[in-house]
């Protein structure tokens, strides 16, 4: 195999340099493993950089590979292997009908919210929830993109999407209750 | 389209999901439909809401640098690498060596150590197709063809493993996880019992992770039976053919292993 150009790679890769940092931190919560996360990523993608196909798409090359390295080396040390559950596989439109009645109705002094506790939120998701939200909300990617970086179906993507949104607005709603009620006592 | 069905697709319609047509749909009805236009503006919001506040800062000073730092020492030439990787971590080099050399010895008895070992690297090569393998034990609460597998066989060290002729590179895809948990040589399978393989052939266009779909599905396709050593593979015309070897003794490994390479040819 020919030795990667570490130049051309460096051009190409260095620009997402940030945005791998952001979803490492929000997936490790800690700096220093974050930067671990990043930097053995982009030694992998080095390593492999001949594997990738000219003109695909660098970004999600580049996720794929943050991702499995989260779920291999920094998730829940010691767990028990994964295998895939079918029964996560839901008929998320008929989830998403009978849940719509609370997931998109407004919620007073949400918009008002800091960053601070959006984070926070986001934090008290479940893992597999957390991973598919920064992939879909934050970094864009599309459901087909998800699965295939995460290896989970389709159908698997979508109800956690969902599931993440829903989670994340009940959180939010209940920080601007508090709010508030803080402000009523005041 | 009626307000239920408009509904039932909003967060589609916000991830720009939905095919052009059914986007035509949703934009009709919600130039008549105030209630739903409501609930779509108020979803999107939501989801710019959150876009916004969880957006990436800049990474921490230094952070590029060491990444660079740290690909130059993989582009330099091998006594390079050996000394950047003594001077960052010593304690871990010096042992990383022991535990290679103590590897060696014990290996070089069970089958000649990495690169001579007939039951991995020689077969692998001999397909010249196959880029990867995991070999796994298989675990106590497999479902499917491989727990029939191990139940019919309950004295037997049975090996569950993926040979991937694809593209993809073992460590970047999540699917071996489980087999990096378990990691295990076939050449730990002692002469005198019955080992199997499970392994993969990729159809052009299926995605690794969907094997695990094949499996527990439990598709018989065809099987191949040896005096020592028998061939069950699944076929899924979308996804390709995924076959289980089962070998009773390590020399008839090489055997199926070849009628293995003659069935990947079908299916490319």
């Amino acid at each position: 195999m020919n030795k990667p150009d570490r130049q051309t790679f460096e051009k190409i890769a260095f620009e997402y340099v940030d945005r791998l940092y952001g979803t490492a931190l929000k997936l490790t919560r800690n700096q220093n493993e974050a930067e671990d996360l990043v930097q053995e990523t982009y030694v992998r993608a080095f390593q492999h950089f001949s594997q990738f196909e000219q003109g695909t798409n660098f970004k999600a090359w580049i996720f794929r590979i943050l991702m499995n390295t989260f779920i291999n080396s920094y998730r829940r040390k010691g767990r028990a292997p994964v295998l895939v559950d079918f029964t996560e596989i839901e008929p998320v439109h008929e989830e998403a009908a009978h849940d719509l009645s609370f997931a998109n109705q407004p919620v007073e002094n949400l918009y008002e919210l800091l960053d601070e506790e959006v984070r926070q939120a986001l934090e008290r998701l479940p893992e597999e929830y957390r991973m598919v939200l920064l992939l879909a909300s934050v970094e864009g990617f599309s459901y087909e993109e998800i699965a295939r970086m995460l290896s989970i179906p389709i159908g698997t993507v979508m109800s956690r999407l969902f599931r993440a949104r829903a989670l994340m607005r009940k959180t939010l709603g209940d920080y601007a209750k508090e709010h508030r009620l803080g402000e009523a006592e005041k | 389209m009626n307000c239920q069905e408009a509904r039932k697709i909003v967060h589609l319609f916000v991830d720009g999901a939905l095919d052009p047509r059914a986007n035509v749909d949703v934009l009709a009805h919600l130039n008549m439909c105030g209630a739903c236009t409501e609930r779509f503006t108020e979803a999107r919001r939501f989801e710019d809401f959150v876009r916004d506040r969880l957006k990436a800062g800049p990474a921490p000073d230094g952070v590029r640098a060491r990444i660079s730092i740290r690909i130059g020492e993989l582009s330099a030439p091998w006594p390079v690498r050996m000394l950047g990787g003594l001077r960052r971590r010593p304690v871990a080099a010096f042992s990383g060596m022991a535990a290679v050399l103590a590897v060696s010895l014990v290996s070089w008895q069970a089958c000649g150590f990495f690169l001579t070992c007939p039951y991995v690297r020689g077969v692998v090569n001999k397909t010249d197709q196959i880029v990867d393998h995991k070999i796994t034990r298989i675990p106590d609460d497999a479902q499917g063809p491989l727990r029939h597998l191990k139940e019919s066989m309950p004295d037997a060290p049975v090996f569950a493993g993926m040979v991937n002729t694809g593209t993809y590179a073992v460590d970047m895809d999540p699917v071996y996880r489980d087999a990096i948990a378990f990691s295990y040589r076939m050449d730990h399978c002692p002469d005198d019992r019955v080992c199997a393989v499970l392994f993969m052939v990729k159809a052009p266009g299926m995605q690794l992770h969907e094997h695990d779909a094949v499996v527990k599905q439990g598709k018989t396709f065809t099987r191949w039976e040896y005096d020592d050593s028998n061939v069950v593979c699944w076929k899924d015309e979308k996804r390709g053919v995924f076959c289980l070897l089962v070998c009773k003794r390590k020399e008839m490994e090489r055997e199926a292993l070849l009628d293995y390479a003659s069935l990947a040819a079908t299916v490319r």
